[in-house]
């Protein structure tokens, strides 16, 4: 019964049919062929560079493993040695208030500059251009630029400071004002980049929605609030998800400007995983200090996912 | 580009480049002159005092706000131009005594910027070679020889896209170090920055998106006419792909001029590394703020003329990342 199916399909093409069984085979294997050697490098980049380190990280936790010594397994040891390391607290703790504090400063910075910017008509093109131009330098040279603008004596910032009476503040060489000083730093050099995305959902509004509401007597605020924040809203939502995992992985502004200091008050996650790996050469605790940012990361990712489909659900 | 055209003429202040990028993102109702690139407000509503008080008052913070953004870039260039003691005044003066021009030509010297210059430019071509080359391959088998398990494959290289780059900074270091079956140490190699460069998931998303949508039949012809899959992929996917390829460009240029943490940690070699972990390593060990500003400047250049010749991919290519990413 199977051979009739079989034959009642073939029968039109009859060179496949006389060609047989292996024929058909071997006509199929070599259709893939060609498509998977155009895979083949990036199989074989990712393979090598991305989906075997993400397993070797999680072996290497468990090991012991200096470079020229033979791994060995340790089992828990590098987690307990991380939990007995007060600095790890110590990063986790700044790492938690670099975040938060970035939301708290810079979060609706963006959110504001693209409503603003968004009613503007004249000057429109020159405002985005000039507030998306921090977000063009590398991240080496604001680091390097705020170093000096933080100066406590000639830098810029507090020289404006004094110039209005005041009496400046130490910035980054005070416990107290290092990481708000990097948030402010990090604000001034991303609210640009978040903006323009912000600007490209407003600018997808249609016009006609606005007319609609002025006709209907909405003033501009009311046009404002039920109009143009409901765009916004879903890529706040996004956005907020990108900010919390990009802080929580800051490492170019610290290590440049304060390399973790002063008494460690600037030290994040990153910044340990670095000294753990390069400065100590124990890539076992470095590994283990990397899974746990990880997992961190991967929650906050699943957190965020469950509360977009609930969102969406509504 | 039409409409940049209609647009009503505006200031000298914004360059030609700038209102493109404008009318590329607004171009709407051209025909609605009075309301151009309107947002909630409209023309009528400018009669009413109490708007046009309000908008005054946006943009003159909005005017404050951009003397905050731009001018830490004027401080840079003004400090570049100081005489040594003059960078360390209390108060500050607002323009240099005397113009040190000469502080340009000292970092450039002190820095060997050549050198690392040089070295950019040569992990910029591997990367960019790496970066591109490599997802447009599997972009196309993905989109148009679509091979069996090609949905798992897809599958495969998207989830690299929710691993955060710093989970596996260790071990992709450790993989460099003693790389498997090979067992050869690529560290202190450019190979360490090209190689994982064609880790690009992103780039495999937006290629096959844009291969998606070139129509099968041209393939099939070509075919027929006997043209292998590569000649294909090089005479006919290529050219058609341009404007894709060039966003992409752009993307790998900035990143590989920006680039610190990854070279910092494979290229210990000092003459070998980048300019950018040069420049941090200049800085660091170096108390004359005017020279070093002179090299921040430097520095600072060639992202910014790039931004203003590419800038209308570049804030197209931020919101094709982030919105339908």
């Amino acid at each position: 019964m199977g051979r009739k199916v079989s034959r009642g399909q073939q029968a039109p093409r009859k060179t496949e049919t006389r060609e047989g069984a292996w024929g058909r085979f071997g006509r199929a294997v070599q259709g893939q062929i060609i498509p998977w050697l155009f895979l083949m490098p990036a199989l074989l980049v990712f393979a090598t560079f991305s989906w075997y380190p993400i397993i070797l990280g999680a072996v290497v936790s468990f090991q012991e493993y200096h470079p020229l010594r033979p791994p060995r397994w340790v089992g828990f040891e590098n987690f307990q040695t991380l939990f007995s390391d007060p600095l790890f607290a110590t990063a986790w703790g700044n790492t938690a208030k670099f975040a938060l504090l970035a939301l708290l400063f810079g979060y609706m910075v963006p959110v504001i500059l693209a409503l603003a910017i968004n009613e503007v008509r004249r000057f429109s093109a020159f405002f985005r251009a000039a507030y998306y131009l921090p977000a063009i330098l590398p991240g080496v040279v604001t680091a390097v630029l705020w170093q000096w603008m933080y100066d406590p004596g000639a830098g810029l910032i507090n020289s404006v400071i004094r110039l209005f009476g005041g009496r400046g503040l130490p910035w980054l060489l005070s416990a107290e004002t290092v990481i708000p000083s990097l948030v402010i730093m990090a604000t001034w050099a991303g609210a640009g980049a978040t903006m323009v995305v912000y600007l490209a959902a407003l600018r997808g509004i249609p016009v006609e929605l606005y007319e609609a509401a002025e006709i209907d007597g909405a003033s501009v605020l009311q046009r404002i609030r039920y109009i143009s924040v409901p765009q916004v809203l879903p890529v706040m939502l996004t956005m907020l998800i990108l900010q919390i995992v990009g802080t929580i992985q800051v490492f170019t502004e610290p290590y440049v400007m304060t390399g973790g200091g002063p008494n460690n008050a600037s030290i994040t996650v990153m910044l340990l995983i670095y000294r753990y790996a390069f400065r100590y050469f124990d890539f076992g605790v470095a590994s283990a200090a990397g899974l746990i940012l990880f997992l961190v990361l991967l929650a906050i990712t699943i957190v965020y996912l469950w509360v977009t489909r609930r969102v969406q659900n509504d | 580009m039409a409409t940049a055209q209609q647009l009503p003429t505006p200031p000298s202040t914004a360059a030609p480049d700038l209102e493109q990028a404008a009318a590329l993102s607004g171009e709407r109702g051209a025909q609605r002159a009075p309301d151009q690139g309107r947002g909630a407000i409209s023309h009528l509503d400018f009669s009413r005092p109490s708007v046009r008080v309000g908008y005054c008052a946006v943009i003159v913070l909005l005017a404050a706000g951009t003397v905050v953004m731009i001018f830490p870039l004027i401080w840079m260039l003004l400090g570049a131009l100081k005489s040594a003691n003059e960078v360390f005044r209390i108060p500050p003066t607002l323009l240099p005594e005397s113009w040190h021009w000469e502080n340009f030509a000292q970092g450039w010297a002190q820095l060997n910027v050549p050198r690392y210059l040089f070295n950019t430019l040569k992990i910029l071509v591997g990367t960019w070679l790496m970066a591109i080359t490599v997802p447009a391959l599997a972009a196309y088998s993905l989109s148009k020889l679509r091979p069996a398990g090609a949905r798992l494959i897809q599958l495969g290289f998207m989830a690299t896209l929710m691993m955060p780059p710093q989970a596996y900074l260790i071990p992709r270091f450790l993989v460099l170090q003693n790389v498997p079956l090979l067992h050869i140490n690529l560290l202190d190699t450019y190979w360490a920055l090209w190689l994982p460069a064609g880790v690009q998931a992103f780039n495999i998303l937006l290629l096959r998106n844009f291969f998606d949508k070139i129509p099968g039949e041209l393939l099939d012809s070509a075919r027929i006419d006997g043209a292998s899959e590569l000649r294909i992929f090089g005479q006919i996917i290529l050219p058609l792909s341009r404007p894709i390829l060039a966003v992409l460009s752009i993307f790998t240029f900035t990143a590989v001029w920006n680039d610190f943490f990854w070279p910092l940690i494979v290229i210990s070699s000092q003459p070998k590394q980048p300019i950018m972990v040069a420049i941090q390593l200049f800085a660091s060990g170096n108390g004359a703020w005017n020279v070093v500003m002179a090299v921040l400047f430097m520095a600072t250049l060639p992202p910014i003329l790039f931004f203003l010749i590419f800038q209308r991919h570049i804030i197209g290519g931020i919101t094709l990342g982030s919105v339908k990413g």
